[in-house]
């Protein structure tokens, strides 16, 4: 006699329960992005109606919105680089020590970062910036996002190169390659997924960043979380320009989830656990 | 003299770790002695050119604070209240999804949406969802024919609120990465105990939860650590308000120095925050360090 299903009952509803939590105020902003005025405010929940796209014409139109969205995009993609090219080769270096000592210092090292809240970083950034010249510009930004980038990606990468089987790294040394060749032409390619996936992460981690932001930038360099609390700020806020702005902030996060999903567990998961 | 391939390769070495170091010493570890420096002073952003070091005033200020005292007490309700609300509705989900149905795979992108969007977009959807006039909340309680709760209205629902949301955030991450676990133990264990007779609640007692320990552990570790970081979600939904019912101790340590522009005694509460955090993360470092060694060496 087959038993009772009992458990793939319970997990086919828990999973749609979770699915529903889940989603359900994601799905709502998106929603009232697209809503026609005379509806947000009806206080059932009207999920089929005919979609306009007003609210985003009205973000648009000023193109301030635009040029805080490509400030993003440059504050981004810049930490990827300047975390990578600073955190792989040291990341490749300490996964090829035999000092255990240094090591253990490394990690300890990343994890720290990692637990300090960033609030500690703000007032001294804040004034070294202003001496420098670099407060509300997108290098600066980038600086301090790699400053808290950099150990994320280190340990995320030590334990890819690890992966990565030490006898590729004495087949080039026999060819005579030195530790840095080995690193560009053997290691690096070898654990090129896993780097790809590192990447998007800290992809996601700067575009999504907003208290350093929102002290070191004033007008220019401003980004996009940053200016979304503006559309906040004013009293009775424009709840449709608002979610429209909140729509295009996640679409990026969104679109990346989608590629890298079987990595962010363990990338945010510092490698314990295999996803 | 020609310098030995051995040689060269340690010089290598040394260049590529170099730039990290040079990276730490002036983005880490200047800011922190910057920081312990101004804690003794009473360096003010409105009056840059006087200022003068006052000792431990700031932290006897500090002692006698009350704000600080219930920033603080607050605080750690929200880095303990959350992470065990996430630990067991994760743990539970996990032990339910386990081998249940495979299509948990395919949800997963979906599941991960609510920690991986910007924590100031969730504040602003969650700020939206739960509002009186457009929010879906209002929606949903009047189709179950319950009242409408203005959490964002009252301190006690502004706190709870924060609670909740980061909650929703965090949860479909623990309950990923103890599903990851759960899938790495070895099935024998669970046919020999289905062998030995044993029911779904007993397996999951003596021999599912011990095994997972290690897995549990980690997780708890890394919600713990990152549990201080809500700054964005409290700035976003409720501003620490209403009437301070919301702020924790980093959004009052940025408070007192960019809205009342204090940097001396903004720092004082900085050292007192990291003090804090040491006092809590010190027992848990061993622990993680040891994970990471065992990733290692597998």
């Amino acid at each position: 006699m087959k038993p009772f299903p009992m458990k793939a009952v319970l997990s086919t509803a828990a999973i749609l329960w979770l699915f529903v939590v889940a989603l359900m105020p994601i799905v709502w902003v998106i929603l009232l992005s697209v809503k026609p005025g005379s509806l947000a405010f009806d206080k059932d929940a009207v999920f089929f109606f005919p979609p306009t796209f007003d609210n985003y014409q009205r973000l648009l139109a000023d193109g301030s919105f635009l040029h805080y969205f490509a400030n993003s995009v440059v504050v981004a993609v810049g930490t990827v680089v300047l975390s990578l090219v600073i955190g792989a080769p040291a990341a490749y270096v300490i996964s090829r020590s035999r000092v255990r000592r240094f090591v253990m210092w490394a990690l300890a090292y990343s994890l720290f970062i990692r637990i300090i809240p960033p609030v500690i970083f703000v007032m001294p950034y804040f004034l070294f910036f202003r001496l420098v010249g670099l407060s509300d510009t997108t290098l600066g930004l980038i600086i301090a996002y790699s400053n808290l980038n950099i150990p994320l990606v280190m340990w995320s990468l030590w334990t890819y190169f690890n992966e990565v089987p030490r006898e590729l790294d004495e087949a080039a040394s026999i060819d005579g390659a030195g530790p840095f060749r080995t690193f560009i032409s053997v290691v690096f390619p070898a654990a090129a997924p896993g780097v790809a996936a590192t990447a998007v992460i800290t992809f996601i981690m700067a575009w999504n960043e907003f208290l350093l932001a929102l002290v070191l930038t004033t007008r220019e360099a401003k980004t996009l979380p940053v200016a979304i609390m503006g559309f906040l700020s004013y009293e009775g806020a424009d709840w449709g320009l608002v979610s429209s702005g909140a729509t295009m902030i996640m679409a990026p996060v969104v679109f990346f989830t989608f590629f890298i999903q079987k990595y962010l567990v363990t990338g945010l998961g510092g490698g314990a656990v295999r996803g | 003299m020609s310098r030995s391939p051995e040689h060269e390769g340690s010089i290598q070495r040394g260049l590529m770790i170099a730039p990290l170091i040079i990276a730490l010493v002036i983005l880490t570890l200047v800011p922190f002695i910057f920081t312990a420096a101004t804690s003794f002073t009473d360096f003010n952003l409105t009056r840059p050119k006087t200022w003068g070091f006052v000792g431990l005033e700031q932290y006897v200020r500090l002692i006698n604070d009350p704000r600080w005292w219930s920033t603080f007490w607050r605080g750690l309700s929200f880095i303990i209240i959350p992470t065990l609300l996430q630990m067991a509705f994760g743990l539970a989900l996990a032990l339910l999804l386990h081998k249940g149905i495979r299509a948990v795979k395919y949800f997963r992108a979906f599941f991960l949406l609510p920690m991986v969007l910007p924590p100031v977009v969730v504040g602003v959807i969650w700020k939206i969802f739960l509002l009186r006039d457009v929010g879906g909340m209002n929606a949903f309680t009047d189709v179950l024919g319950l009242p409408f709760f203005g959490f964002l209205e009252s301190a006690t629902g502004a706190y709870w609120a924060i609670i909740l949301i980061v909650t929703w955030e965090w949860t479909p991450f623990v309950m990923l990465f103890i599903l990851a676990g759960l899938e790495t133990l070895p099935e024998e264990v669970f046919e020999a105990a289905r062998i030995d007779g044993a029911g779904v609640l007993q397996e999951i007692k003596y021999v599912t939860l011990p095994l997972l320990k290690p897995t549990l552990l980690v997780v708890l570790l890394f919600r713990i650590m990152e549990s201080t970081k809500i700054f964005p979600i409290i700035f976003s939904v409720t501003n620490g308000g209403p009437a301070q019912a919301t702020e924790n101790m980093d959004f009052y340590a940025y408070l007192v120095g960019f809205r009342f522009f204090d940097f001396g005694y903004s720092s004082a509460l900085l050292v007192a925050i990291l003090f804090v955090l040491g006092l809590i993360c010190a027992p848990l470092f061993p622990a993680l360090v040891n994970s990471g060694r065992k990733a290692d060496s597998e």
